[in-house]
């Protein structure tokens, strides 16, 4: 294996993750740190072929109730995934033709809050609430990761964060430029060794300091508090040394091999074919952020809200002509291998999880929540029984491994709340988080189905 | 106006018969050189285990007192031999602390240490990748294999406040020489190394005390140490190179040395910064800036912005520093500073523009802080005066009284009739009342004498609902009284009485010796509070202080070994 590993970022540029020791290989050298609680929200646009999405039977996943399926593709994750079936937005008039249903729907798919809607140009259109990524990231002083692998400048392009009322939260398309902002510190024009100097740097100076303190704490004047006082110093530098420990992931040989086969990734010359592959990269950095607690929730957007990208699936259609099932039917099938596209890499995003082994039969996927979600339903962009599967129990909070079909339509808020709460959120009463942008009774509350009490 | 006064002993509590009383002294304290009469009592403090069994609360006396983030980001300024103090670095704020935030109560939480960490890698950045920055810290004449030590040791003699040793030198040459490769020059690349260590090290980040030697209750500090205490309390940084070498020498322990290297700081420009931060901090201005009021009932206000603040500040440095003043003046100037926004409140209306300058004020209306709108609006409404409000801080801030003030200042209970705030607030709080040991005669008064003032600070003469002011009244603390027909005179015969002196004293050993007041320093409390009722300047009082004989002893917690 290649000493150093690469992502390859945009217009070509290399850029390394930060290496101390030993950092070849996948696992996790945590040094014991309990992994923090994290959710991804990954995002599917114009709906699914819906009658090959879901598994054939409610009840436990199995083998032959995938098979056949979009999920086919998550066997291996039978036990750790759960497909939801029931879910609405609750705010369904965008269906009726007046409004457009995508960005309708779009601006209530992490909300659950009214969307402001713009008469004028669609894609104006906001909610009126704070997106769940949002609130995860603020309760746990933090902000969200949120990417987008899309064209540049169509339709409905980023919809679906937002920090508040009318505020969206801008995605970012570029994997080098999110890299920055969660690990900080990269030179795209700097020597591709920079970051393992730095942690080297860090390293070196943490090493003379903890030297230090260790010699003024053998000073045998020091008194009992003033001794106290320095080791709680000196275990706060220790702390931030465990935390580098943290860091101490790196991508395994073959997914770089992929990722180093990204060719001419550019989203702004009109282009749709990247997207599978520049969502890889995200979800690169997304895996590599939630891994290392360096975010706590993370929102990605494959592909635009109305999704015009152009996939390969043997149609030279774009993806919202192929979702209206055109081509007297035979969209019919080449949506569903769009659904298995989307698919594909969600379940990368499972293996990019799973490959952070935690010890003890643990991965980092079991400590967090990857959900997979569309705003809209099928052909028709409907906006109930919504596709929403999700993989990992939130370290046993979450029910996993089971097709659950609710009889009653469950609005998304109760959904979102519960990953929220999944994730750690409370209520200022110490309750569990259940009330995002909740406004009317059947917003309020948790999902009974899915929660672990 | 008459004022009568009877001090017996020394440090006598004002408050006998308010309140609740301080605790009593079971053991006396010396001074060196100096013998306390055993019959007096102590000047309460942490530091008095007498009057403080909770051996927590005894930190002060800590061997390791962490910079406060304002002596930390002046002490990145000196190591680094920049103009300026760094802007751009975030430091958590502590916890509400000491006044002046500097009396080892701070510690390292693993935040601020993160802090240090981000601050070490941006100013080590800031100055590899800056050229000009980088050559002050490289002696031209340095080369070959003595390069790297003669850029190391100036830094790290700056940052540890003393000679490194000769072990600590060669792992900061070793690290300077073998430094990570970020930038291309490998000079910046050792200078960033060598930053990022010097201000993450314990030996900057803390204020180091061990002492010598146990002389009774006290350990003596070396002559380094006490080079530390000096400039920390003259210039809120750390020593020079001039001091250092006094310190280095030892020549810095003889008493007619540390009165000259006392006295040299303290005729520094960095001397000013340090007066400033005494007086904003110790007279709560730092609270004035945006300070909310009604701008529908007072729409003067809704531009004041961080004016009083700013006022505070330019006063203070005008009296202290520019002038060369003390505590008089400050309390009975017939001046202020203002600007556009807030010198019509002063009924001024020729200044211009957002900077402050300097106005005289009707002297039969107005003297010094306490009749500045800063003072006046903080302790106040956000529509009117709060009379109990202004003489509880007062008596509180300003006179140091040995006593809890306690109950809150506004007892519970149904509202009292009255046509003025001041019947109000008698009916309720005045004679007859259960709280009169305090109001009647302490707390009410000095804001009977401020109600001249509204909610802003403007000059009034009757209440919102045209009722008459009533501006006098009698104020008695201990066996002295001030009578009193108004503000002016009020102010005027305070600062004839000893106490404000006395807890201006007080409050400048707190600062500069960065610790509570302790029995063992009456003595040079009531030298400095006569000399300073005379008219001592400020900055001569500091400058008595960091050459008394206390500067170079400290109080050992009671379990050091």
């Amino acid at each position: 294996m290649q000493r150093r590993q690469f992502l390859r970022g945009a217009g070509g540029v290399f850029f390394g993750l930060p290496f101390l020791e030993g950092l070849l290989d996948s696992k996790a050298q945590a040094a014991g740190a309990e992994p923090l609680p994290f959710a991804i929200f990954m995002h599917q646009g114009n709906g699914v072929e819906d009658k090959r999405w879901w598994p054939k039977t409610p009840g436990l996943i199995t083998d032959d109730s995938l098979k056949g399926t979009a999920m086919e593709g998550l066997t291996a994750y039978k036990s750790k995934i759960l497909a939801l079936k029931g879910i609405a937005i609750p705010y369904q008039d965008g269906e009726s033709g007046m409004k457009c249903g995508h960005a309708y729907a779009c601006a209530q798919i992490l909300t659950g809050a009214t969307p402001n809607w713009s008469a004028s140009a669609k894609s104006r259109t906001t909610s009126s609430g704070t997106s769940i990524d949002w609130e995860i990231a603020r309760y746990f002083k933090g902000e969200p990761l949120n990417l987008i692998s899309a064209a540049e400048g169509g339709p409905i392009h980023d919809m679906m964060s937002y920090k508040g009322d009318g505020q969206k939260n801008p995605t970012q398309k570029n994997p080098f430029e999110a890299y920055k902002k969660i690990f900080g510190m990269v030179d795209a024009n700097a020597d591709t060794s920079a970051l393992e100097n730095r942690a080297l740097l860090h390293k070196s100076v943490n090493d003379l300091v903890k030297q230090q303190m260790e010699e003024l704490l053998k000073n045998p004047r020091l008194s009992k508090a003033d001794k106290v006082r320095l080791e709680a110093h000196r275990d706060n530098i220790r702390l931030v040394e465990k935390n580098m420990g943290v860091m101490n992931f790196s991508m395994g040989e073959g997914e770089l091999k992929r990722i180093n086969q990204t060719k001419g990734f550019d989203q702004n010359n009109g282009a749709y074919g990247n997207v599978p592959n520049i969502a890889k990269m995200h979800l690169d950095i997304i895996a590599l952020a939630a891994a290392t607690g360096q975010i706590r929730a993370a929102n990605m957007q494959f592909g635009q809200g109305f999704d015009l990208s152009r996939y390969d699936v043997g149609s030279n259609d774009d993806y919202h002509t192929i979702s209206h099932h055109s081509n007297k039917g035979a969209g019919v099938e080449f949506h569903h291998r769009i659904d298995k596209v989307v698919m594909d890499n969600f379940k990368y995003l499972l293996d990019r999880l799973s490959s952070y082994d935690m010890g003890g039969g643990k991965t980092i996927l079991d400590y967090g929540v990857a959900v997979l979600l569309n705003a809209l339903t099928n052909t028709y962009h409907d906006v109930v029984n919504l596709p929403h599967v999700y993989a990992g129990s939130c370290n046993g909070k979450l029910l996993t491994g089971r097709f659950v079909v609710s009889n009653q339509q469950i609005i998304n808020n109760r959904f979102l709340s519960t990953i929220g709460a999944a994730v750690g959120m409370k209520n200022a009463d110490g309750s569990p988080f259940d009330g995002l942008n909740a406004t009317k009774d059947n917003q309020r509350g948790e999902v009974k189905e899915i929660v672990i009490t | 106006m008459t004022l009568h006064i009877a001090i017996t002993l020394i440090l006598s509590g004002m408050l006998a018969t308010a309140c609740s009383n301080p605790p009593s002294r079971t053991k006396s304290f010396g001074r060196e050189g100096v013998i306390l009469d055993p019959n007096s009592k102590p000047v309460p403090g942490e530091g008095d285990e007498a009057s403080n069994p909770n051996p927590t609360a005894a930190l002060f006396a800590t061997a390791f007192p962490r910079l406060s983030h304002t002596q930390y980001l002046n002490s990145v300024r000196d190591l680094l031999l920049l103009k300026a103090a760094p802007t751009g670095i975030i430091l958590l704020p502590d916890p509400q602390g000491s006044v002046f935030q500097n009396d080892g109560k701070n510690e390292v939480t693993s935040d601020l240490r993160i802090n240090y960490e981000e601050a070490a890698d941006q100013m080590g950045a800031k100055i590899a990748s800056d050229a000009a920055l980088m050559k002050l810290l490289v002696p031209a004449t340095a080369s070959g294999a003595a390069r790297a030590e003669a850029i190391v040791e100036p830094l790290a003699r700056r940052a540890y406040r003393r000679a490194p040793t000769t072990a600590e030198l060669r792992v900061l040459v070793n690290l300077f020489n073998s430094a990570p490769k970020i930038y291309a020059d490998a000079t910046a690349n050792g200078i960033q190394a060598v930053i990022s260590t010097l201000m993450q090290s314990p030996y900057f980040i803390y204020r180091i005390e061990l002492g010598t030697v146990q002389e009774g209750d006290f350990l003596r500090l070396s002559a380094i140490e006490v080079a530390s205490r000096l400039s920390y309390g003259a210039w809120n940084s750390g020593p020079d190179d001039e001091l250092l070498a006094a310190a280095i020498s030892g020549s810095l322990l003889k008493p007619d040395v540390l009165k000259a290297q006392a006295a040299r700081l303290l005729k520094d420009p960095r001397a000013a910064d340090s007066l400033d931060y005494f007086h904003l901090k110790g007279f709560g201005a730092e609270d004035y800036r945006n300070i909310p009021k009604d701008t529908k009932l007072i729409p003067d206000w809704a531009n004041i912005g961080d004016a009083p603040y700013n006022e505070a500040k330019a006063f203070v440095h005008d009296v202290a520093v520019v002038q060369g003043k003390g505590l008089t003046e400050l309390m009975t100037a017939p001046y202020t500073f203002a600007n556009a926004a807030s010198a019509p409140l002063y009924g001024v209306k020729s200044v211009s523009g957002t900077e402050m300058t300097k106005i005289t004020l009707d002297p039969t209306q107005r003297a010094g802080f306490f009749t500045q709108i800063g003072y006046l609006a903080k302790n106040a409404s956000l529509s009117d005066s709060l009379l109990i409000r202004r003489g509880a801080h007062l008596v509180e801030k300003f006179l140091c009284p040995d006593v809890v003030l306690a109950p809150p200042p506004l007892p519970p209970g149904p509202e009292k009739e009255g046509k003025t705030q001041r019947e109000r607030m008698n009916a309720k709080t005045g004679p007859g009342t259960c709280g009169s040991a305090c109001h009647t005669n302490m707390l009410n008064p000095p804001g009977f004498a401020l109600e001249s003032f509204d909610a802003v600070g403007r000059w009034r003469t009757m209440e919102l609902n045209g009722a008459p002011i009533d501006p006098s009244g009698s104020f008695s603390f201990g066996k002295s009284t001030v009578e009193f027909t108004g503000a002016v005179e009020f102010i005027k015969g305070l600062v004839k009485h000893p106490e404000i002196h006395r807890c201006y004293v007080k409050h400048a050993i707190e600062y500069l010796y960065a610790r509570k007041v302790t029995s063992s320093d009456a003595s040079i409390i009531e030298d400095l509070t006569t000399k300073s009722m005379s008219g001592m300047a400020t900055r001569d009082i500091f400058t008595a202080l960091l050459s008394d004989p206390n500067l170079v002893t400290r109080r050992p917690n009671k379990e050091t070994p």
